[in-house]
């Protein structure tokens, strides 16, 4: 950097000498010219009036030289005069003897007569310098040009007097040649500045974030940065490709949250119109991703694409909205779970009641004899079983009013809690012609749960009593039972070749009070209870919806050590 | 049954005078009280043989009945009849019940309970 800028200063410093220099001596040249024409002139306008060498030392002690007569020359109104001089001087050049002492002592003494404060003090000089001029003059009257041909003297052949002229006019070549120089560097600089910016801009353009494309208006690919490149690395050189190869396969979220994959031609995107727009692609080395795309349009002449991966915003999105589905249903549950207990009081009581007087009253009927005693135990029981029903609902209620977990909670092993379930309803099925089919993980250690062992139970019992009711009208009944691990996680799947659910029930399967059963069959309490349960479990239990040929509900649940973790810190 | 004395406690009015009505018509002599502080009044006043109560009342608990109710007539035959059992089974038959019944009950029932308990 410090070479670069000695060296422009180096430079500047040249053209400003060099400028400087021409200047100057053109300046001084055409002054020493003016001076000396304007000293010629008025020592020729004195020389027609007096004497030849006081003329002659005049021009002399001036240093007015051949050159400037010349120019005088030129000029129309100074031309005789010159030519008379020049004449004179032959004149005095032929007759005298320039060596002889007496011209020089003639000479002399004139020279201390004058007035003019110039005296000379040399006459020597004068001499000769007139002795140099001889050659100069003899050489004139031999071309003949002074006295014969004046007007048509073309002033080319004299080299001397171009060179004056080129003085003259050399302080504005050289400006001008300054001007040219120092114009070429400013257009290198200004070159090399915007090669600059452009390079600047190519880096901010790289060091961002966002893939950046520029498209011109056929939608051809002209320009992108470094991390459009990188994106779509898998496409190879993207310059001068068409827009559609860079969405391959777009996917969206509809309304309904589910993934839905289109082509670019069926996307929002197709128009490249201004705006925002999120998406999803597949390019080949990263799997889903999520972007964030804004489009920018200049009046159809230029398109400009920027995007931004919002990846893990989607996902978290997705995640707070799967969770706030739970919570919501979960506090449906402990809204119902919390009026129970109240509405427990308030319902037994009046229950009671009624059971209790209308035992009474067909007692003192029976007594009266008004009714038989068969009728009046029948309708008795009737009573005490109705009352019997609501009493037990209400009280399965009480269990969503559980808040708390972890207390009535321990580790146990859930492969031989399994074993146990299934050996109760392995039992129950075979006598009643079910196929059950079991499948449990290879290795057979130990698996170790922390919960409620009976809530566990209760949830196994549900599933396998409901996928047991549900193949009732089936020809040949079949159930089965299947475990495995994936990843972290134990799945339990219970599935029945039953009638399946529709989807229009699949919604509002966990939902309490909901059942299919006929009346008075079951509660419909059953599923959101063990929903219920797996959910504070940390678990999961979900309805397998991929099921057209009957129903299978699956049970997620983490094994010990995590779940230990969690609750610990 | 003559000249045994069946005290009721029960905030329930209604629940009150039907049970009363059917222990009087097995002729046990029913005293009620619809509150507590009533329930111990009697209790203090009376010779109790056997107790039915209910848990909760307006002005106190149902132990409450049952403790005062042991103490006063060691040999009494104490049931408690509850709707919503906020203290366990155990809690109750440790606080002094002979009995814990969830309501709606069948009168009957208990009735042949007291029997085969007076019976011993």
């Amino acid at each position: 950097m410090s070479v670069k800028l000695g060296l422009k200063s180096l430079l500047t410093l040249l053209y400003g000498l060099g400028l400087i220099t021409s200047l100057s001596l053109s300046y001084y040249s055409y002054y020493i010219q003016s001076a000396g024409l304007n000293s010629a002139k008025n020592i020729l306008t004195r020389v027609n009036n007096a004497e030849l060498w006081q003329g002659l030392y005049a021009l002399h002690r001036n240093k007015i030289n051949r050159a400037t007569l010349g120019l005088l020359r030129k000029e129309k109104s100074w031309h005789q005069d010159v030519l008379k001089l020049n004449y004179q001087m032959i004149e005095l050049i032929n007759s005298r003897d320039l060596d002889s002492p007496d011209l020089l002592n003639s000479l002399q003494k004139q020279m201390s007569m004058l007035d003019d404060p110039l005296k000379l003090e040399e006459p020597k000089d004068l001499i000769t310098s007139l002795k140099n001029e001889e050659r100069i003059i003899k050489g004139i009257i031999k071309n003949n040009k002074d006295l014969v041909k004046v007007e048509n003297q073309s002033f080319l052949g004299d080299i001397k007097l171009w060179l004056e002229l080129l003085s003259r006019y050399s302080y504005g070549m050289s400006f001008l040649f300054s001007l040219f120089l120092i114009a070429l560097h400013f257009n290198k600089l200004t070159q090399k500045k915007l090669l600059k910016e452009q390079k600047k801009r190519e880096f901010m353009l790289d060091a961002l974030d966002n893939a950046v494309v520029l498209l011109n208006k056929d939608k051809l690919i002209i320009s992108h940065n470094q991390k459009a490149k990188m994106m779509w690395k898998g496409l190879g050189d993207i310059q001068g490709q068409k827009v559609n190869e860079l969405f391959p396969l777009v996917s969206e979220i509809n309304e309904n949250e589910e993934l839905v994959d289109t082509s670019f031609e069926d996307s929002p995107i197709v128009g490249l119109a201004n705006g925002d727009y999120i998406l999803g692609l597949r390019l080949k080395s990263f799997g889903l991703e999520w972007y964030s795309l804004t489009i920018q349009t200049y009046k159809d002449e230029l398109y400009l694409l920027s995007l931004t991966n919002v990846t893990g915003l989607i996902q978290a999105n997705q995640t707070i909205k799967k969770q706030q589905k739970h919570l919501i249903h979960q506090s449906k549950l402990t809204a119902l779970g919390q009026m129970s207990g109240g509405m427990a009081h308030e319902i037994n009581n009046p229950l009671a009641i009624i059971s209790s007087e209308a035992e009474e009253l067909l007692e003192i009927a029976e007594d009266e004899g008004l009714v038989a005693k068969a009728d009046a135990l029948s309708i008795s029981s009737n009573i005490q079983k109705t009352a019997d029903r609501i009493a037990k609902i209400v009280k399965g209620l009480r269990v969503f009013a559980r808040q708390d977990k972890g207390e009535d909670y321990s580790s146990f092993p859930l492969n031989i809690l399994i074993e146990d379930v299934l050996a109760m309803s392995s039992e129950k099925f075979r006598a009643n012609g079910v196929e059950f089919t079991v499948t449990l993980p290879e290795n057979n250690r130990d698996i170790l749960l922390l919960g409620n062992e009976v809530q566990i139970i209760q949830v196994l019992v549900n599933l396998l009593n409901n996928a047991f009711d549900a193949t009732k009208e089936q020809k040949e009944r079949r159930i089965w039972f299947t475990w495995k691990q994936e990843d972290d996680f134990q799945l339990i799947s219970i599935k029945d070749n039953g009638p399946g659910i529709t989807e229009n029930n699949q919604e509002k399967v966990f939902d309490p009070f909901f059942t299919t059963k006929k009346v008075g069959e079951g509660t419909g309490l059953g599923l959101s209870l063990s929903h219920s349960i797996m959910i504070e479990h940390e678990g999961d239990l979900y309805l397998n919806k991929e099921v057209s040929n009957g129903c299978e509900f699956i049970i997620k649940v983490k094994c010990f050590r995590e779940l230990e973790e969690k609750w610990a810190g | 049954m003559g000249g045994l004395n069946l005290l009721i406690v029960d905030d329930e009015d209604l629940l009150v005078e039907s049970l009363a009505r059917f222990f009087a018509r097995k002729d046990f002599n029913v005293l009620t009280a619809t509150r507590v502080t009533e329930a111990i009044g009697l209790i203090h006043a009376h010779d109790i043989q056997i107790v039915i109560t209910d848990m909760r009342m307006p002005d106190g608990l149902g132990t409450e009945v049952i403790k005062a109710a042991r103490h006063k007539h060691k040999g009494a035959i104490i049931i408690c009849a509850t709707g919503f059992s906020e203290a366990d089974e155990a809690t109750i038959l440790k606080g002094g019940a002979d009995l814990v019944v969830s309501k709606p009950f069948e009168k009957k029932a208990i009735l042949s309970e007291i029997l085969s308990r007076l019976a011993s």
